[in-house]
């Protein structure tokens, strides 16, 4: 390309636009699943954007990358910047480069036009301080370099442990330490604030180009992660220079990183088609920044998406991804759908509520046409199961599926959010997650309280933010002060604090217990500054067994016989000083609020905007199998969440309305969303997590002992571990402290025992297989002579009326044509009608209808 | 404070394991009668009621004893039942694996008279081979019905007290009630289930509403309590077991009914289990429980019942509500020596420290808000009346101490008390450094047990002169309120003999009796260990008597019983690992103890009384050449038995070597 004339800059397209093929598709015949084909036809842009829309550089060495992207009739967009005329006004203020990015020139104000098949885009330029360099900062230069590199990636010297003996923290978040390893050199220990021998510089001021920080990347001597950079290029003269400044440690706040901002946060391609992102970093001074070439990307998914040092994304295959954008000190993220090339014009579908207009929205994005409204049966046995953990009865299915009222899914949903199996099934669902356990508590009785706390919450449908709070800052006896108890001992601050944090906040912080957090940007000190919120945190009693009291004790932790006072202080184990409460944005507990740490930080945590986040999230995983940020509980800027907007404004919708849990049921409940077809089209058959059809899951353990129960009208009998039973017809669901009555049926199906947060998987096991093929609680139950079937064929019922009932109550819905008449001929074909309807029984319970939802 | 339990399950443990004691001689002793229940559990005042009393060895049965007035008592007849033991009665506790159920069935006439007393009336089964175990019988002053096994759900109506059985495990007996629109209703429950393990077999009480729901018309809805979930309460002396006290679910709780009509209270055991000796009282009633209404405390409190440290470790609850008068110093008095309570000072001899503190008179004083920071000096001869309230309030106080100085500091809770209310006292001396606080822990166990604990009563020795600043407040920072009442008394040491209590045999190391009665054949001895509390540096010794003693029953010296040591530690703690956490001298929260063991020694032609009768225990401080005055140590249930009742059961001590 030649250089650029004055005042006009021209840049010719390099290649041709794909002709993208649009089929002017029904929603039926989207939704019977069968693609049609796709016609070839040019692409008319409708409008044009130019970004960054407002364009502010300061310094002599500022820079700008431009992105020109083009909408078309089709609904895509696509990066036409190479296809772009662009043309700056005024020259003397800023011109464009042979690269095609923008470059100051001197101060002042201008504008810079694109134009693209007619469309024209305009921004606007700002440059100031245009004679002016930009102050050094170790860690916007040398931890630039060091994270562009990938020499303090995690796989690399930015892991737990280091590599080789050199650490580096991660992106370069620790910049002190960073310089102190450098400088003075040594051998990183994980629990250690003392280097290991040999304690050698790795800079050489004196000679530079002799100093290990420059041999090894670029692999003059041996270097196991290869060779980073040459001695030819930018970087390798920005650090020798450094070097030979006497590598000082000089910070700039105002030129640290506060933000990344990455355009566009989600993208849709085709396959094969290119963008570029741009990357815009907020400083501490307040001013923006061009990262675009300063920054390292990854692509979470190298098979769908790749990505170049210079942030040219190409689609390579069908799929979603996520791509990582690594500046010094913070990380940000971004999410890519590849699609096919054939293109569909995905049908309109009425959005019942916010949720469906987000995730309609990025369906349409990916031109994915959501699979069809589910039937009326598949929908109630869906919302009982999801909202109470119980199967409907015959009586209420016939009635639902006959009923012609339009509003019917929204009275049902109304009607099942007041039942008695709601506060049944969620006091069992937050009892999981909130560890209702004999093993947690270490006493019955007090997990009976803890148990009761969070049903009466429930009950009255508590604020969530309420019930969070009184978790968190519980003291007394009351129930919300069992969960600090571990064995009836106080839980260690570093094992109580982690487990708030993933409850409330959807942090996973236990690595940040030994180092910094391998992958994110919770720091150890961060982590013991949280702990020491619990520090104070003990207990009296009155018995071995008795009413355990928790309260702030400034002599802190009962010690137990091999501690001592100043073992059950809260020890920051690298730095060897006891840790002081400090929440993690630095700002240590204040005087006037150390009496009661814990109730400083049930405030902050439950103003912290994840902490919205988190619930919703986990209540939408519930109700959909998957969260938007899955796992539920493990929010990281490298696990973003695959509809961001969806769950910001259904957070602040959840926050705005009085923390209501039952108004988010009610709201994921009543959305279209949640109410599409198990069944897939063609569209959207492989799609797992955009919502566009709903994805049958496994019925937890309990839930599934209970409807084989509900059905087979036999109720499972639990005993303890001492000599009781629990009453006579108590669901699985039921059981307080479940961890109390075994089970061989709940241990089969993998019920977690609430030692530590549960994480459900439902995997496919052999043992499972087994136990349904000749397992006691099948066989007893279709056995018992007192069990449902028995009492139907007492009752005279006919083959038909006994199938008939079978189904309504196992699967909701009445049997097809087709299963009717085959399963009436197997009830009479076999020698006995008993043990042929057994059978039955036995099928029903043991499919993969039954067993899932 | 009230407990959900009887007298009777614990004595029951007692004599689950191994009912053959074995007599000082080295003799397997015969079978002693066993009682395990009664049924119903209670009765109505001014009412005559049959009763069944099941046990176990009870053949002869020929008469039914109450130790004390209120209830008189007619043998109807003795029957023999036979129950195998069901599967699900395994226990933990080998000492209390149960093998064989009941027996016998006594059918007994109790004629409960207009002026009984209310409350727990303990009474044994005698045979000619001695008197059973206690069993108690509440006396209540509301109607009672019986549980009707027949019904879903008996209909019942308010005030009532009903007795029922849970029967078998996993059994809830429904009982519904009519509830007006704003009315509270209390609830309470009285059981005998057999405390196996220390969290086995709470009663638990659940509330309904039968709303019925969409998938259920007969739907249940469980409403929740207002009350308080969990309560500490004193387990009865009979019934400890070492554990010390227990805490009860849901021990009264209440509720507030927002919508007039029909509501269900159901009755189980929390963990589900059940057998015929599962019987229980519930009381149903609109007023709360006051002192002609409660149940689970003694018609006749014992007076050798003195509470003076309260600790889990300790296993003297129910001291946080002793009350505490301007009189304390004088009555403590009396429980040393002196001139006041013994002989007198010898002529010419000066008049001890103590004895001067005793005569000090104790100024009462109630708080003035606002006290948080500042407040008054108050001399330390006081009894300080206040409330932590609002919530999170704190009290502080001033006095000034001398260098040597030993004060005591011990508090009274009238209203709500651990684990609800909680006073935590912390002193700061004129530098502002914390010296000491109410706060004790002490390591037992296997070296992992820690026992931390809020104590009633702080005895501290003060190194410097100066005012000192004293702050009272709840254990917890955000509760409060006019139930947070507190009465604190600061006064001087008062050597004296505090709590004194005897020990019918000892069980491996703990202070739990084997048994809680002496039956005794012509020539048998049985040992018994009286332990003394020295509180405030009482340097003296402890003169022990008795009163009452059939014809040809003495009592005598005995060698010291085994574990003495441990026992005089005076903690549910163990000796290998009992040490106390606080820094300074562990006298400041346990006091010096001692014992001794003593035996009843009846000669070779002591004659059979044919009934029981009660033997009185004295204790009697001493000092140099002074005593004391006599003080209560308890009563002894002795009954003599003809000779060859006991020595005669061959196949007894055959079966105890198989």
């Amino acid at each position: 390309m030649t250089a650029p004339a004055k005042g006009k800059t021209w840049i010719r397209a390099q290649h041709g636009t794909s002709i993208a093929a649009v089929l002017a598709l029904t929603g039926s015949l989207l939704f019977s699943g069968t693609p049609a084909p796709a016609p070839a036809h040019t692409p008319q842009a409708l409008s044009l954007r130019l970004m960054p829309q407002e364009i502010r550089m300061w310094g002599a060495g500022a820079s700008q990358r431009l992105v020109v992207i083009a909408t078309f009739a089709d609904g895509t967009e696509r990066d036409v910047t190479a296809d772009t005329r662009l043309e700056v006004n005024d020259r003397d203020v800023a011109d464009l480069s042979a690269e095609g990015k923008l470059v100051p020139r001197n101060d002042g104000e201008t504008a810079i036009r694109a134009e693209f098949q007619g469309q024209v885009s305009q921004a606007s330029i700002g440059v100031r301080e245009s004679r002016a360099s930009r102050p050094f900062s170790f860690s916007r230069e040398i931890g630039g370099i060091l994270t562009r590199r990938g020499c303090n990636d995690s796989a690399c010297h930015g892991g737990v442990k280091g590599r080789g003996g050199f650490k580096l923290s991660l992106d370069a978040r620790h910049p002190r330490e960073d310089h102190r390893w450098i400088v003075e050199g040594g051998t990183y220990q994980v629990l250690s604030p003392e280097s290991a021998e040999p304690i050698r510089p790795r800079v050489d001021p004196k000679n530079p180009a002799e100093s290990l920080l420059l041999q090894k990347p670029t692999f003059q001597i041996p270097h196991g992660g290869g060779s980073r950079f040459s001695a030819e290029s930018a970087d390798y003269a920005a650090l020798r220079d450094w070097v030979r400044d006497g590598a000082p440690v000089r910070e700039e706040e105002q030129l640290r990183i506060e933000r990344i901002e990455i355009f566009p946060s989600y993208l849709v391609l085709e396959k094969g088609q290119h963008r570029q992102l741009l990357v815009t970093g907020h400083l501490g001074n307040g001013r923006t920044e061009d990262l675009t070439d300063q920054v390292r990307y990854e692509t979470v998914n190298p098979e769908l998406v790749r990505i170049s040092p210079t942030g040219r994304v190409e689609a390579v295959a069908t799929g979603e991804t996520a791509l990582l954008v690594r500046a010094p000190g913070r990380v940000a993220n971004s999410r890519i759908g590849v699609i096919a090339d054939a293109v569909h014009v995905v049908p309109q579908v009425t959005d019942n509520n916010l949720i469906d207009r987000h995730v309609f929205s990025k369906l349409r994005k990916l031109r994915i046409a959501p699979s069809s409204l589910s039937s009326d049966a598949e929908f109630l046995r869906r919302v009982c199961l999801d909202l109470t953990g119980t199967l409907p009865p015959p009586d209420r299915t016939r009635e639902f599926l006959s009923s012609t009222d339009p509003a019917k899914r929204d009275r049902l949903i109304d009607t099942l959010l007041e039942t008695p199996e709601y506060i049944d099934y969620w006091t069992f669902r937050f009892s999981d997650l909130y560890r209702v356990s004999y093993s947690s508590t270490g006493t019955p009785a007090h997990s009976l309280v803890y148990w009761a706390w969070i049903r009466n919450s429930l009950t009255e449908n508590k604020p969530y933010d309420q019930m969070a709070f009184e978790r968190i800052s519980a003291q007394g006896n009351d129930g919300p002060s069992r969960h600090f108890l571990q064995n009836g001992e106080v839980s260690r601050p570093q094992d109580g604090m982690p487990e708030e944090m993933r409850v409330f906040l959807g942090y996973r912080l236990d690595c940040a217990q030994c180092h910094h957090h391998p992958f994110e940007e919770w720091s150890q000190d961060q982590f013991w500054g949280l702990a020491a919120f619990f520090g104070r945190l003990s207990r009296t009693e009155w018995t071995s067994e008795g009413a355990i009291v928790v309260f702030e004790d400034p002599a802190g932790r009962v010690p137990d016989y091999e501690e001592t006072e100043d073992t059950v202080k809260v020890i920051h184990p690298r730095t060897g000083q006891e840790a002081s409460p400090v929440f993690p944005d630095g700002t240590p507990l204040s005087e006037e609020r150390s009496f009661d740490p814990r109730l400083a930080l049930a405030e902050w945590i439950t103003d912290h905007p994840n902490f919205s986040r988190t619930i919703v999230n986990r209540m939408w995983g519930h109700m959909f199998g998957r969260g938007i940020v899955e796992p539920v509980d493990d929010f990281r800027s490298t696990n973003p969440p695959t509809h961001p907007e969806l769950l910001d404004e259904l957070a602040r919708d959840f926050a705005g309305n009085g923390y209501d849990l039952k108004r988010l049921l009610r709201l994921i409940a009543k959305s279209r969303t949640y109410q599409l077809s198990a069944i897939p089209n063609a569209t959207d058959r492989n799609d797992v997590a955009n919502y566009s059809h709903r994805v049958r899951r496994d019925l937890d353990a309990e839930i599934l002992l209970d409807s084989i129960s509900n059905v087979t009208g036999v109720p499972e009998t639990f005993k303890n571990n001492w000599m009781g039973v629990a009453p006579t017809g108590t669901r699985a669901i039921d059981l307080r402290v479940p961890d109390l009555y075994s089970s061989k049926f709940l241990e089969i199906h993998d019920r977690p025992n609430r030692a530590s947060i549960p994480e459900r998987k439902n995997d496919a096991s052999l043992k499972k297989a087994l136990h349904i093929m000749v397992g006691s609680t099948y066989q007893e139950k279709i056995g018992d002579p007192r069990n449902r079937l028995q009492r139907l064929l007492t009752a005279g019922r006919s083959d038909g009326e006994i199938i008939e009932e079978l189904y309504l109550r196992a699967l909701s819905r009445f049997p097809t044509d087709g299963e009717r008449s085959r399963l009436e001929q197997v009830a009479a074909s076999g020698d006995s009608r008993e043990e042929s309807l057994k059978d039955i029984m036995w099928a029903m319970i043991t499919s993969r209808e039954f067993a899932s939802n | 404070m009230f407990k959900i339990r009887l007298l009777i399950a614990s004595s029951l443990l007692f004599f689950l394991g191994d009912s053959r004691a074995v007599d000082d001689s080295g003799k397997a002793a015969p079978k002693e009668p066993k009682t395990l229940s009664v049924f119903p559990l209670g009765g109505q005042r001014g009412t005559t009621i049959e009763v069944s009393v099941r046990g176990q060895h009870m053949e002869g049965t020929y008469a039914a004893w109450f130790e004390r007035d209120g209830v008189e008592v007619r043998f109807l007849g003795l029957e023999e039942i036979r129950e195998a033991a069901p599967d699900e009665l395994v226990v933990r506790d080998p000492q209390a694996k149960q093998t064989e159920l009941a027996g016998h069935r006594a059918r007994l006439q109790f004629r409960i008279g207009e002026d009984a007393r209310v409350g727990l009336h303990r009474f044994r089964v005698v045979t000619p081979r001695g008197m059973s175990n206690a069993l108690n019988f509440q006396v209540v002053s509301d109607p009672v019905v019986l549980e009707r096994d027949a019904e879903g759900q008996q209909a019942v109506q308010a005030p009532v007290v009903i007795a029922g059985t849970t029967q078998t495990n996993g059994e809830l007996d429904l009982y519904s009630f009519q509830a007006e629109e704003g009315e509270q209703f209390h609830f309470q429950t009285f059981t005998s289930f057999p405390i196996y393990i220390p969290y086995s077999a709470e009663a638990e009480l659940n509330l309904y509403a039968p709303t019925g729901s969409w998938f259920d018309p007969d739907r249940l809805l469980r409403l929740p309590w207002e009350s308080r979930p969990l309560s500490w309460v004193p387990v009865l002396q009979s019934r400890r077991q070492g554990w010390g006290a227990q805490f009860a679910v849901f021990p009264m709780p209440t509720h507030r009914f927002k919508k007039a009509g029909r509501y269900l209270v159901s009755m189980g055991s929390f963990l589900g289990e059940g057998n015929p000796d599962f019987v229980y009282l519930l009381r149903i009633s609109t007023e709360p429980p006051d002192s002609s209404t409660i149940m689970g405390q003694p018609a006749h409190p014992d007076p050798a019942d003195w509470l003076e440290r309260d600790s889990g470790a300790y296993a003297q609850h129910g001291a946080f509500h002793q009350p505490l008068e301007s009189d304390r110093l004088k009555v403590l008095a009396a429980r040393s020596v002196g001139p006041a309570s013994g002989t007198g000072a010898a002529e010419g001899e000066a008049e001890s420290p103590h004895e001067a503190a005793r005569d000090r008179v104790v100024s009462q004083l109630k708080e003035q808000e606002p006290n948080d920071s500042k407040g008054p000096e108050v001399p330390t001869a006081v009894l300080l009346e206040g409330t932590i309230d609002p919530p999170g309030d704190v009290d502080s106080y001033r006095f000034r101490a001398k260098a040597e100085e030993g004060l005591v500091f011990e508090v009274e809770t009238p209203k709500a008390a651990p684990p609800q209310f909680n006073p935590w006292i912390r002193v700061w001396n004129p530098e502002g450094e914390e010296v000491f606080n109410n706060i004790h822990f002490e390591y037992g166990g296997d070296g992992d047990d820690v026992s931390k604990s809020t104590e009633r009563k702080t005895v501290f020795t003060f190194q410097k002169d100066g005012i000192y600043r004293l702050q009272i407040r709840d254990l917890t920072s955000r509760r409060g309120g006019s139930d947070l009442a507190y009465r604190l008394m600061i006064r001087p040491t008062i050597p004296h003999v505090g709590r004194v209590e005897y020990v019918l045999g000892v069980k491996g190391r703990r202070l739990g009796p084997t048994t809680d009665r002496v039956n005794l054949e012509p020539g048998q001895s049985k040992t018994f260990t009286v332990v003394c509390d020295m509180e405030e540096g009482f340097e003296g010794g402890v003169a022990v008597s008795a009163e009452n003693l059939p014809s040809g029953v003495r009592v005598l010296p005995a060698t010291p019983a085994p574990y003495t040591d441990s026992l005089l530690l005076g903690a549910y703690y163990f000796p290998m690992g009992l040490e106390s956490g606080n820094i300074g001298d562990i006298t400041r929260f346990r006091p010096v103890r001692k014992g001794v063991t003593m035996a009843f020694v009846a000669d070779a032609d002591a004659t059979a009384t044919g009934m029981p009768q009660l033997v009185r225990l004295w204790a009697q401080p001493m000092s140099g050449d002074r005593t004391g005055a006599r003080l209560p140590l308890g009563q002894v249930p002795i009954m003599m038995l003809a000779t060859g009742q006991s020595a005669a059961a061959a196949e007894g001590k055959k079966e105890y070597e198989q």
